[in-house]
């Protein structure tokens, strides 16, 4: 599963819509579930399955799909892909 | 598209969420609200309960996280959520959303950013007590005006000592440090706690889960949320228990298993002297830390007892013979040792005792014993019991299955009374008949107005009792406290005493009194369990029409209304002359005129009944 797919699988959880798809560029604006509240959980979500911590800074910049992935590959070491 | 609705309810019922993360459970409950007409007409048992939730933060998440576990607990909680940062407005304005809500229960979430006022550094203990004091009169205050406009009760978090020690090690050796004040504060609140209120220990939940982990500091800056939101689970299971004790859904007894649970080693196999509850052996330590452990839950009220497949005789020879086995024949209220199956012994144990099945709980090494108990005996809680004995302990505190809602004189002495029960049942053995073996009780009984101080044995009585309950209403002790000043009602409990134990209060009545109509109606009438066939109900019966008499009215009414557990008292009323007047389904009216009542015949010890008006 790419990163990708699995940031998908945890918004389709978050948002209960199972047929959700997303891509880099899927944003607050397309999702209307995409609320200040659940993009904490969101955030939550992603940093514990990633285990990365995003700082205040980052997080209370995320608008988009792609700006959860780009942190995530700035933070997150590389491992290699099974 | 969504969530198949079973796997919803499956997943609340067999409460195999309680693992999962904060974000899933919030996922959960998102769930659960798109569909929570389908789940409520499916599950009508559920106790709707009206819920309020304010803070001086964000509650949003706290009240997302909470609602797939109070479902579990039985508990449909109809939500309010109060304002970011609403907590006194919505209470200070007596118009405001909360009131018109009504809640039943007021969750108010408050934390260490809320204490702006600290003693400075270097000032006497006397001083920094005068200034907890008048923080502490300040909030009593404040909730005592909520009380005087809400029959609400109220759930309040303590304070969770942040992990900010701004003087380091020096912190635990001032009086006027920080962290000082906010312990005073604390301990100052629960020393002022009116009845009404009931602490969330949000300091020992922050301690046991960790403070570094419990305090996220940008969490807070970005959403107000009062602490990490990992944390939300384990503080949703605890506010979820402490509502479901308070409605009367608690248990009362542990039923242990032996071999391996409370000692090393198989007994039949090993022989008393080869049995592991050696002091010096870490296995050995761990089975007689679990044994200790046992006590304590004996000492605070929870009966014990033992369901092993074992031979009688040598199963309890190690408890009044091994030298180093801590806990005693006496300390167990209920010994099975057998060959039979766990399920029969169990119910077994429940009708001994006289308690419900769903008032227990069972401890048991071996897993297929375990899952065989969970199918055959849905009610019973069947704890998780992990492989080392070392964890035994925390396995049976961390599953918060004895939460009560409050805590009396007749719980810590019940073990002995149930004790002595034994013996009288020996007495019954060789009385000549029933009337003579009541008499040789020596019972003594005392009917009155319920007093102040023994309004939260009242309360507990109404909301445990199951079997000898007529109507099976609920009230909170907020609600008894009004009752209890209200000239239209009268509170009775009942008190007794035999030659073997001091059973404290047996038995609680509420009545309604409508002067117009000279009629008194018997709103409530619960008695323990462990009191009846003593013709207690005839002596309150008596007691009753006597009471009707001095005061003028002509008629009493009585109501039968069916539970799942109350069969006991279908047919009271009939037997004393009250004649049915209304019937349905699930209830059946009734009303007496007093001149028609025949006393009845009772074998009580006169001297002590109290009658005063």
């Amino acid at each position: 599963m790419t990163d990708l797919e699995k940031i998908q699988s945890i918004m389709r959880d978050i948002f209960d819509n199972e047929t959700l798809e997303i891509d880099e560029s899927t944003s607050a604006e397309d999702i209307a579930e995409w609320d200040s509240f659940s993009n904490i959980q969101l955030i939550a979500a992603a940093e514990q399955h990633f285990a990365v911590k995003f700082t205040t800074q980052e997080a209370i910049h995320i608008r988009t799909v792609g700006d959860i992935l780009n942190l995530i590959r700035q933070k997150k070491l590389p491992v290699d892909k099974l | 598209m969504t969530t198949d609705i079973k796997t919803i309810e499956n997943t609340i019922f067999s409460k195999s969420f309680y693992s999962w993360s904060a974000s899933e459970i919030m996922g959960l409950s998102r769930k659960i609200i798109k569909n929570q007409s389908e789940i409520l007409a499916n599950h009508p048992e559920l106790v709707q309960k009206r819920i309020a939730i304010c803070g001086t933060c964000n509650i949003r998440f706290i009240s997302s996280g909470l609602i797939p576990f109070l479902m579990a607990e039985g508990i449909f909680p109809l939500i309010f959520e109060g304002k970011f940062n609403g907590l006194s407005s919505e209470i200070l304005s007596s118009d405001s959303d909360l009131y018109a809500f009504d809640p039943d229960y007021l969750i108010a979430i408050t934390d260490y950013r809320d204490i702006h006022e600290f003693p400075p550094y270097l000032t006497s203990i006397e001083k920094v007590r005068e200034t907890a004091n008048r923080r502490i009169e300040e909030s009593v205050h404040f909730w005592e005006y909520f009380h005087q406009r809400c029959r609400s009760k109220v759930l309040l978090t303590n304070i969770a000592i942040p992990n900010r020690h701004i003087l380091g090690g020096l912190e635990a050796n001032l009086v006027s440090g920080r962290d000082v004040f906010l312990r005073i504060l604390n301990l100052t609140f629960l020393e002022k706690k009116p009845t009404f209120l009931t602490f969330l220990d949000q300091e020992a939940l922050s301690a046991d889960f960790g403070k570094d982990r419990w305090f996220d500091d940008s969490e807070w800056f970005i959403s107000k949320q009062p602490f990490a939101l990992e944390a939300i689970p384990i503080f949703s299971l605890t506010i979820a228990k402490q509502i479901a004790a308070d409605i009367g859904k608690i248990r009362k007894c542990l039923i242990t298993d032996l071999d391996n649970t409370l000692w090393g080693g198989i007994l039949g196999d090993d022989g008393i002297n080869g049995i592991n509850l050696d002091p010096n052996d870490p296995i050995g330590e761990s089975f007689l830390d679990f044994q200790k452990t046992l006590k304590l839950y004996k000492d605070r009220g929870i009966l014990l007892a033992v369901c092993s497949k074992n031979d009688p005789v040598i199963a309890k020879e190690v408890f009044q013979k091994h030298p180093t086995c801590i806990l005693k024949t006496e300390d167990f209220s209920a010994f099975i040792a057998n060959w039979e199956d766990k399920p029969i012994n169990i119910q077994k144990i429940a009708s001994q005792l006289n308690i419900g099945l769903d008032s227990l709980v069972f401890f048991d090494d071996n897993p297929a014993e375990r899952d065989l108990v969970k199918k055959v005996l849905p009610m019973v809680q069947v704890i998780d019991v992990p492989e080392d004995p070392a964890e035994f302990s925390m396995a049976l505190i961390r599953s918060h299955c004895f939460d009560w809602g409050q805590l009396t004189v007749e719980d810590l002495n019940r073990s002995e009374t149930l004790r002595a029960d034994r013996k009288r049942s020996e007495l019954g053995a060789i009385a000549l008949n029933y009337e003579d073996y009541l008499k040789a009780l020596e019972m003594r009984i005392s009917i009155a107005k319920a007093l102040p101080h023994e309004l939260n044995r009242f309360t507990q009585l109404i909301n445990k009792t199951n079997q000898f309950n007529l109507r099976t209403r609920r009230y909170n002790e907020s609600e008894i406290t009004a009752m209890a000043t209200d000239p239209d009602k009268v509170l009775l409990r009942v008190t007794l005493q035999d030659k073997f134990s001091d059973y404290g209060i047996i038995s609680a009545i509420i009545l309604n009194l409508d002067h117009s109509r000279k009629n008194i109606l018997i709103d409530t009438w619960v008695m323990s369990c462990r009191v009846f066939k003593r013709g207690i109900e005839d002596e309150v019966m008596n007691y009753l029409i006597a009471f009707a008499k001095d005061n003028g009215f002509q008629t009493v009414e009585g109501e039968y209304v069916c539970s799942p557990r109350n069969g006991l008292v279908a047919d009271l009323y009939p037997r004393y002359g009250f004649k049915m007047v209304q019937q349905s389904d699930i209830s059946k009216k009734y009303i007496l005129d007093i001149n028609d009542y025949v006393p009845c015949e009772t074998w009580f010890n006169f001297e002590l009944k109290g009658k005063e008006s």
